[in-house]
């Protein structure tokens, strides 16, 4: 009876340990061989691959070219820390059923990869007038293979700056292009105007479309460049139709700015001292050292005084 | 009472001659010191200052007291030698040497002070490259370096009749270069009516000029504190706050030096329990003066109370500064007073140690003005790393405080036995005569 | 825990080492395509709009700007971005202590763990006035005295408002710690080691790599301004706390939001700190009012000793005595 006791947990026991030594070899090794990836490029096909995220947008220019952007990262699942993925290829595509190679881009330090597209390219399109867009990354040793996709509907806005008794007015006129270019005019669709400014848009107003059309009145204390000029923006923003859209103007109805470091003339932080400063020092400096130089030169007398004694 | 030149020459001349066995011993003492010293200075060089106490709020700490400590004592010389020369009292005979050497010696101290402070030393000479005149350090360095130099000539023009005496003074038992040595530095002086005329004319001028110096170099010193925004800093008062602090701990290291060198050199026919109550009395008006300043600094800080004035005194009043507050601004003051004030009192020795109370209590002054405010800046302190919390000295700032100390006095031994260390000239001289003011 | 943390490190490491090493770069423009002879493909003629020394907007050719990670000498990094007056704005009342601004800095200017060029401070201004989480970068004064009492200049403030340290120029002699009211510098007390950049990669626009006895503070990113990015702090900030912008275009933004500079201080009554000393800073706050999360929430996943700093905050001390009193 003990004996079979003993048996058994040896029996167990063993079981145990095959378990813990599977766990272990699961737990460490794809560890292992991720550090033997990290110096060498020898690569083993047993290591966990990592699957990354590949997101597409697209943008349709002011010069009416389109941007077709990839953002490529990945998402630690553990740590919930995500990082963009330099150095990677993408290659872009159009189209549903016949697909047409666009060309391949590789992405950046921020995981993104840029493919511009001429204006005059005709993209082919669904009845819905949708065009297809997708981006392929192939997959390599460390990564899987990764796919985004997107369909948008090309937009066409025109904007319009012109004063209309004399009022600044921001006219927009926008039309969706759909198969067999069929124009429709937009309705009922709200559209921000924007300024152009050093780190991002500035909104200045919303102007609901009635038939594709609609004005907004350009507000009179915005600052511009030294001439004046603003970049006017009229745009939709990562639209689930449309995509980004944007079509810009330069015009000069900002206020004129320049900037100069305007000091007071009593501020002790430039570059140069203020005059009454060097001047106040000056007069002490040369006083006390004059005064010195006189005591120097009586004793250097009195000492050829003692030549001429001897 | 008169004294003649001869009787002088021999009184004195054993002080430069012969070196006794105690002098080597306790020369020997201070060498060891200021050697810890320089290892202390090493250690900083090369681990960097992490080694100090000062962290990035407590940012100058006690090398700056130090600075300004020093730099208050060779204040003493300054204004005592040049207002006694140029007034002509007639009991400085004895004590202007002193005060001269005390000047000169300390001023070349206060100056390495700061030295330890800067963190690239090896891009010092920027200061002179690059200089910005908007900043007080420029206004510092250029006031430190003119004083150097004045002093040095004042101390130089002092010297020479001294000088043309011992080359004179043919029983002089020296080796032949240090013989070689004042007559070079004597510059032919034989007291000749021109040559005494031009020595006592340049002397006029340079005592002038020292005094006016000495209060430039120490406004200015307080200028670096007081145009900061600092709560206890930025005061209006500093200027000639610090320039009255200066010349009393300059005057109580007087009275110490005067009562070393009394009894080390047995110099009591000399100076005379007359000369330590008449600087005992200048102690005396100066620690009014001192008083007075401190508390109005303190009372209009305290009464106004802007919180950032009223957290400083809070943290002076209630925490382990209060001690130090107490000792250095209330006993500092008071003690000189009324051991000098009462007429009982006024004994040699007590003298003395008023002398050393205030210069002591001076030293800890300057440390309340300094730690503390940096230990209340605008934003309150809140780091983890608790060296960075507060202040508190190092083996290294200590070894170097130690080493100034007793470069200090390894300076004035050496000094001794270069020149006589009362002036043998103002002795002879002006004995029991008062001249005019400033003669042309 | 620290194990975990290493973990970490090496993964993310691996993911920047091994995929550079997996693929073979190939240029942006390069394209084996079918298109190519339709010209479909527009190659990298990006233009983009860009201001002119003398203030202008011209459209260039993006190829043709210099490249992002271009050194700014010493000599042009006195020189500020032309037309250009940079603020910022920090909302207290959204700030919830995340130190996500910290890292990024710290990260972004290789600085050790200790060291915070940003600070958020705990600041509780009397015991009946309510505590508030408070980041304090450099506030780049317009009338900097850090500036004024630099003795070799090595501390200057450029046209585009930003106040910056040379290195190579400074003596250490941290009269400008004791200058700064908001004690905004810091010291290398010791050589630092947490520098990956070269010495001759030096600019004060990003201030590596740090010297032993010298200071360093907050720079404002100049390097990222350069590109058009926010600087590190504000891009990093989850809750959208610090707003950064150039206030001759009169706009702030936080990355998701752009606003009008002069509307958002006249609208939620922006204010500087410690305006009475008179410095003139660059940085304006919003007050903390309508708080977006309770004070505690910043305490959270800080340790002991990271909470013991705020010890002599009433609040905090409160908040200790009545746990002790449980
Ligand atoms: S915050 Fe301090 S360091 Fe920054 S510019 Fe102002 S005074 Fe200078
Ligand atoms: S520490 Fe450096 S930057 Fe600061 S004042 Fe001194 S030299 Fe100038």
């Amino acid at each position: 009876m003990i004996r079979m006791k003993k048996k058994k947990t040896n029996h167990i026991l063993n079981i145990f340990k095959t378990v813990f030594i599977a766990l272990m070899i699961l737990l460490f090794v794809p560890e292992i061989f991720i550090h033997a990836q990290d110096g060498a490029d020898s690569v083993s096909a047993k290591a966990e691959k990592i699957s990354p995220n590949l997101k597409l947008l697209t943008t349709k220019n002011s010069d009416e070219t389109r941007s077709l952007i990839a953002v490529f990262s990945y998402k630690d699942s553990e740590t919930k820390q995500s990082f963009d993925i330099k150095d990677v290829t993408i290659t872009f595509f159009v189209g549903t059923d016949s697909l047409i190679n666009l060309g391949t881009a590789t992405t950046d330090e921020k995981g993104k990869a840029i493919c511009s597209i001429k204006s005059n390219f005709d993209f082919p399109k669904n009845e819905e007038g949708f065009i297809h867009f997708t981006a392929e990354f192939k997959g390599n040793d460390v990564l899987e293979d990764a796919s985004g996709e997107v369909d948008v509907k090309d937009l066409s806005i025109s904007l319009t700056l012109e004063e209309i008794d004399s009022v600044r007015t921001v006219s927009v006129k926008v039309e969706q292009i759909l198969a067999n270019n069929v124009r429709v005019p937009l309705n009922e669709v709200d559209m921000q105007i924007f300024v152009g400014r050093m780190f991002s848009h500035l909104p200045i107003g919303t102007i609901s479309l009635a038939e594709g059309i609609g004005t907004l009145e350009f507000p009179v204390n915005l600052p511009g460049d030294t001439a004046g000029n603003v970049i006017v923006i009229a745009k939709f923003e990562e639209h689930e139709e449309f995509g980004t859209v944007l079509k810009s103007d330069t015009i000069a109805w900002g206020i004129k700015t320049m900037h100069f470091n305007a000091y007071s003339p009593r501020s002790l932080w430039t570059q140069v001292a203020p005059v009454w400063m060097i001047v106040t020092l000056s007069i002490m400096l040369l006083g006390v050292w004059g005064h010195y130089i006189y005591v120097i030169i009586q004793l250097i007398l009195l000492k050829k005084g003692e030549k001429k004694i001897a | 009472m008169e004294y003649d030149s001869s009787k002088l020459m021999r009184e004195f001349a054993p002080q430069i001659e012969k070196t006794s066995k105690s002098w080597y011993l306790v020369f020997a003492t201070l060498l060891a010191f200021f050697l810890f010293g320089i290892f202390g200075l090493y250690t900083q060089i090369t681990k960097g200052h992490v080694v100090t106490g000062m962290r990035d709020n407590v940012v100058w700490g006690v090398y700056i007291v130090n600075f300004i400590f020093f730099m208050g004592m060779s204040y003493a010389g300054a204004l005592i030698s040049g207002i006694l020369y140029l007034f002509k009292s007639s009991w400085r005979g004895p004590v202007i040497r002193m005060a001269e050497l005390i000047t000169i010696i300390s001023l070349f101290i206060g100056p390495v002070f700061i030295l330890f402070c800067i963190g690239r030393l090896d891009r010092l000479y920027y200061l002179i490259l690059f200089p910005r005149i908007q900043s007080p350090i420029t206004w510092d360095v250029i006031a430190i370096s003119t004083d150097l130099i004045g002093c040095i000539i004042f101390l130089y023009l002092s010297f020479i009749e001294d000088f043309a005496k011992l080359r004179d003074y043919k029983e002089l038992q020296l080796p032949k270069w240090r013989k070689r040595l004042y007559k070079y530095l004597a510059l032919g002086y034989q007291e000749t009516p021109w040559q005494y005329k031009i020595i006592s004319h340049t002397k006029n001028i340079m005592a002038a000029m020292v005094i006016a110096i000495a209060i430039i170099v120490y406004s200015v010193l307080a200028w670096i504190f007081g145009v900061t925004l600092q709560p206890g800093w930025h005061s209006t008062i500093f200027g000639p706050y610090f320039v009255i602090a200066a010349v009393y701990s300059g005057t109580g290291m007087l009275i110490v030096v005067m009562w070393i060198f009394r009894k080390v050199y047995k110099l009591e026919e000399y100076i005379t329990e007359k000369h330590f109550v008449n600087v005992g009395v200048l102690l005396l008006i100066l620690a009014a003066f001192f008083g007075y300043f401190t508390f109005s600094d303190y009372l209009t800080k305290w009464y106004g109370s802007i919180k950032m004035d009223k957290v400083l005194i809070d943290k002076l009043f209630t925490s382990e500064y209060y001690y130090m507050f107490i000792a250095s601004n209330y006993l500092g003051v008071l003690v000189p007073i009324i051991v000098v004030g009462i007429k009982k009192f006024r004994t040699i020795t007590n003298i003395t140690i008023a002398g050393l109370i205030t210069v002591v209590s001076l030293w800890f002054n300057r440390y309340l003005i300094v730690v503390p405010t940096l230990e209340t800046p605008y934003f309150p302190i809140q780091d983890v790393r608790s060296e960075w919390l507060s202040y508190s000295v190092t083996w290294v700032e200590m070894s170097l405080i130690l080493a100034g100390i007793s470069v200090f006095c390894m300076l004035f031994m050496l000094a001794s036995k270069f020149v006589p260390i009362i002036s043998i000239s103002e002795m002879e001289k002006h004995t029991g005569e008062t001249r005019g003011l400033m003669r042309d | 825990m620290e194990e975990k943390d290493e973990n970490k490190g090496s993964r993310r490491n691996f993911l920047k080492l091994g995929l550079g090493v997996g693929v073979t770069s190939i240029l942006a423009a390069t394209s084996a395509s079918l298109l190519t002879s339709n010209k479909a493909f527009a190659g990298n003629s990006e233009k983009i709009k860009v201001l002119t020394q003398d203030g202008k907007l011209v459209e260039v050719n993006k190829a043709d700007l210099v490249p992002a990670d271009q050194i700014v000498s010493r000599e042009d990094s006195h020189k500020g971005l032309p037309n250009r007056k940079f603020a910022m704005v920090i909302d207290l009342g959204k700030c919830k202590n995340a130190r996500k601004c910290i890292e990024a800095c710290q990260e972004g200017h290789q600085l050790p763990k200790e060291q915070e060029w940003m600070r958020v401070f705990l600041m509780q201004d009397t015991e009946k006035t309510a505590p508030y989480w408070f980041p304090r970068p450099c506030f780049h004064c317009d009338n900097p005295l850090c500036v004024s009492v630099c003795p070799v200049g090595a501390t200057y403030k450029r046209s585009d408002g930003i106040v910056l340290v040379d290195n190579e120029r400074c003596i250490g002699c941290k009269f400008c710690m004791t200058a700064c009211p908001f004690s905004a510098r810091q010291f290398h007390w010791k050589e630092p080691t947490t520098y990956t950049v070269p010495e001759e990669k030096y600019s004060p626009e990003t201030n590596m790599p740090g010297r032993e006895g010298t200071v360093g503070k907050c720079v404002f990113c100049p390097d990222k301004l350069r590109k058009g990015e926010l600087p590190r702090c504000a891009s990093a900030c989850p809750m959208g706390v610090i707003y950064f912008g150039d206030i001759i275009e009169d706009t702030v933004t936080n990355g998701d939001e752009t606003i009008r500079f002069s509307e958002l201080i006249k609208n939620r009554a922006g204010y500087r700190q410690f305006e009475e000393l008179g410095t003139e800073p660059s940085v304006y706050y919003l007050p903390p009012v309508d708080r977006q999360f309770p004070l505690e929430r910043g305490l959270d996943g800080l340790d002991e000793q990271q909470i013991k700093k705020y010890d002599n905050v009433p609040y905090i001390k409160n908040l200790k005595e009545t746990k002790d009193g449980i």
